[in-house]
């Protein structure tokens, strides 16, 4: 599992966002995951303007990105 | 609105119209459809657009030009002045008001104007004011316009291609022996530096785990 910790991007273009569904696939094939946390508002309705917000896991802080998955790779 | 430009020559603005006086024309047909077209482009003027109308660009001095006048049977060429209507517009195509002269007459009498509420430059369709075959040419400008002592001057629009500013990208890797990987990104994820974040990405997935 890789956490991206997008707190400090403020915003993120098309090939940015390319970048990301195109890291999401790779992981997917290979039946890993990628997470996103800290995502501003901006970001994120880029996410839901482009119907990608469903492929990421997204959590508020990276902290809260780092508890759930280690509790999810324990239990 | 109605906006009304006039060439250095014809400053006598008054109101919202410049209007030289030339006898010969003043009571013409192409006068007087000027006139009518004017206050039906001016009935129809909408807040969101610009749609103005010069009819009244009636005395040339600096090219002054000879032609029949309509009706005239004898033929004799008199010296008149041109009636040069002009259609300013924001968008679309131009129509002619009137037909274009058939004498050459400089082109370069096209003014352009300024929709002050949008911003937006207006582009001038010039025609000349009888005789001759119907014709329209239009000038589009792209680009503010500067109101200077009492004319208006085009400016030059600003690049709409300038690169955009370079904001610092960086990537920070924060892992543990166990535990989920983390990368801190910090900057925008743009073209610039993507192969930076794709880099990473595959470093990342390399890992076995």
């Amino acid at each position: 599992m890789v956490i991206v910790d997008l707190s400090d991007v403020p915003y993120i273009d098309s090939s940015g966002l390319g970048s990301l569904v195109s890291a999401y696939v790779t992981r997917r094939k290979a039946t890993r995951h990628i997470a996103l946390s800290g995502v501003n508002e901006r970001v994120l309705k880029l996410f839901e303007t482009t119907k990608v917000e469903p492929l990421f896991l997204i959590f508020p802080t990276l902290d809260d990105a780092i508890a759930a998955l280690t509790t999810a790779a324990e239990a | 609105m109605v906006l009304v430009f006039c060439e250095p020559a014809e400053r006598s603005l008054r109101g919202h119209s410049s209007r030289l006086h030339s006898a010969p024309w003043e009571h013409s047909r192409a006068a007087a459809f000027a006139r009518r077209e004017s206050a039906r482009e001016r009935s129809e003027l909408r807040p969101d657009s610009v749609s103005a109308v010069v009819t009244s660009g009636l005395s040339n001095p600096v090219y002054p030009r000879s032609y029949n006048k309509p009706g005239d049977n004898n033929g004799e060429r008199r010296q008149y002045d041109l009636l040069i209507p002009h259609r300013l517009q924001i968008g679309g195509v131009g129509r002619s008001l009137r037909r274009k002269p058939s004498g050459t007459y400089p082109d370069d009498r096209c003014l352009n104007g300024l929709d002050s509420a949008t911003g937006r430059a207006v582009g001038a369709v010039p025609s000349g004011a009888y005789g001759g075959r119907a014709r329209a040419s239009t000038l589009r400008l792209h680009g503010p316009i500067r109101s200077m002592g009492g004319l208006l001057a085009y400016k030059s629009p600003a690049p709409y291609n300038l690169p955009m500013p370079a904001e610092p990208f960086e990537i920070e890797r924060l892992s543990a022996q166990e535990g989920p990987r983390v990368l801190c990104l910090r900057g925008p994820l743009t073209l610039e530096n993507l192969p930076q974040f794709q880099n990473a990405i595959r470093r990342e997935e390399n890992v076995p785990w």
